[in-house]
């Protein structure tokens, strides 16, 4: 594997920005209530988080190593502010719905973390990489989070009914949509309603501890296993 | 201590680019932003008043200061095809629990004569998606049936009810009518007083 291919796919499985280098958390845990919501955060944030990084890679050499995290701060937080300030003039409507991230993203760890242990040392080229790694690995860990407290809290996905859901993919949910149709009938039959508490906070601790349990399982049978 | 200083300077320089840098996104996108919101509330006005194909300006010359936000309430009265009075808009607004929540709010005499909510629509807000937010999210089952027109799971609530009920149930048992969003009773508290708040000074406004 050569090393640009590197940067962008260790962020993904390997350095998981959530599962793996646990960074984030205060998003992860209040946002994603929903697969809607988890996929527009780790969409917004992966968007900042590149250009974050290219931008703080640019100015590497000027920052002085003493004052760095002000910088980083002070950079970040005004350059958030005029994506938010434009996208609001420029197209309302997306702002709308990606909008409501932004106070989230300004000072989150992620962004911070990701300047301090690799856009500060490393090229252009390599920090957009990386911004791009973390943005895939971010936004899936998400999804896959609200994806789970969605279904288990609310019955739904996406919005809709999650046999619904699943029904309307192109081509596969001509088989998963009625196979999900009659999972959900018997659930109903047998009296089993979605648990509210999976999209109240402990629901969402709980679903991220066994996440990452099954996560560093895998990762030590795989390290076992080399 | 020139190294102190030289470091005071670099960050002093930042500051001033990154301001400097912000001042003009401001100016060059504040005109836009403005339009923008003028343009999603002449659409709220009518979409609060059903019924509604026209508004006009109802309260020019005697506007009355506001308990919920600075700004005098500033009402507008709705009329339909046949020039018939369906009821009144108004914008209120209200701190939330990040940021202020912008509300347009519709109402009209009901049969009692008490002015009852007939309409309400969130223009800006910036509650935390997943919690606060919810307060846009409409039920699935109300999409089938009404397309666009759906109104809000939460908003629902307030269709039909007057002042006196228009508290939450979680904090007034006694005379509260609204459900509040699951984790997020500072967003609904702050949304109900809004609506309530504004009905009040309406009714100041339209003596």
């Amino acid at each position: 594997m050569s090393s640009a291919a590197n940067e962008f796919t260790k962020g993904i499985v390997r350095e998981n920005p959530v599962f793996a280098l646990l960074l984030g958390l205060c998003p992860t845990l209040a946002v994603t209530t929903s697969l809607k919501n988890g996929v527009g955060m780790g969409l917004a944030g992966g968007a900042v988080l590149i250009c974050s990084n290219i931008v703080i890679s640019l100015l590497r050499k000027v920052i002085p190593p003493k004052i760095r995290i002000p910088i980083f701060i002070v950079v970040i937080a005004s350059f958030v502010t005029i994506i938010d300030l434009l996208m609001e003039a420029q197209v309302p409507d997306l702002h709308k719905s990606l909008g409501l991230f932004i106070p989230l993203i300004v000072v989150n760890c992620i962004i911070l973390g990701r300047a301090e242990a690799y856009a500060y040392k490393e090229g252009i080229l390599n920090s957009a990489l990386d911004g791009m790694g973390m943005t895939v690995g971010f936004t899936w860990a998400l999804a896959l989070i609200g994806g789970i407290r969605e279904i288990l809290g609310t019955g739904n996905l996406w919005g809709m009914p999650w046999n619904v859901a699943l029904g309307s993919i192109p081509v596969l949910g001509n088989i998963l949509g009625p196979i999900a149709t009659t999972f959900s009938d018997i659930l109903g039959a047998i009296g089993i309603q979605p648990a509210i508490l999976m999209i109240l906070p402990p629901g969402a601790f709980i679903l991220m501890g066994v996440l990452m349990g099954w996560f560093q399982h895998r990762k030590l049978k795989m390290e076992a296993g080399l | 201590m020139p190294e102190m200083l030289k470091l005071t300077l670099i960050l002093l320089v930042v500051c001033l680019c990154s301001a400097g840098a912000l001042s003009q996104t401001y100016n060059s996108t504040k005109e836009k932003i403005a339009k923008n919101r003028k343009a999603t509330e002449s659409i709220a006005r009518l979409a609060v008043l059903p019924g509604a194909t026209s508004v006009s300006i109802f309260n020019a010359d005697k506007s009355v200061e506001s308990k919920t936000s600075d700004s005098a309430i500033k009402a507008f009265a709705g009329t339909d095809d046949s020039k018939k009075q369906i009821g009144y808009a108004f914008k209120v607004s209200e701190k939330g629990f990040s940021g202020d929540i912008d509300v347009m709010v519709g109402c009209a005499k009901n049969k009692k004569g008490l002015l009852a909510v007939t309409g309400t629509r969130v223009l800006r807000h910036s509650e935390t998606p997943g919690l606060g937010a919810e307060m846009n999210t409409v039920a699935y089952s109300d999409t089938q049936k009404f397309g666009d027109k759906a109104v809000p799971k939460f908003q629902k609530q307030f269709i039909g009810k007057t002042v006196e009920q228009l508290y939450l149930k979680k904090l007034d048992p006694k005379k509260g009518t609204i459900d509040s969003m699951t984790a997020a009773t500072i967003s609904s508290k702050a949304f109900t007083k809004a609506v309530r708040e504004g009905i009040e000074t309406f009714k100041e406004v339209s003596k």
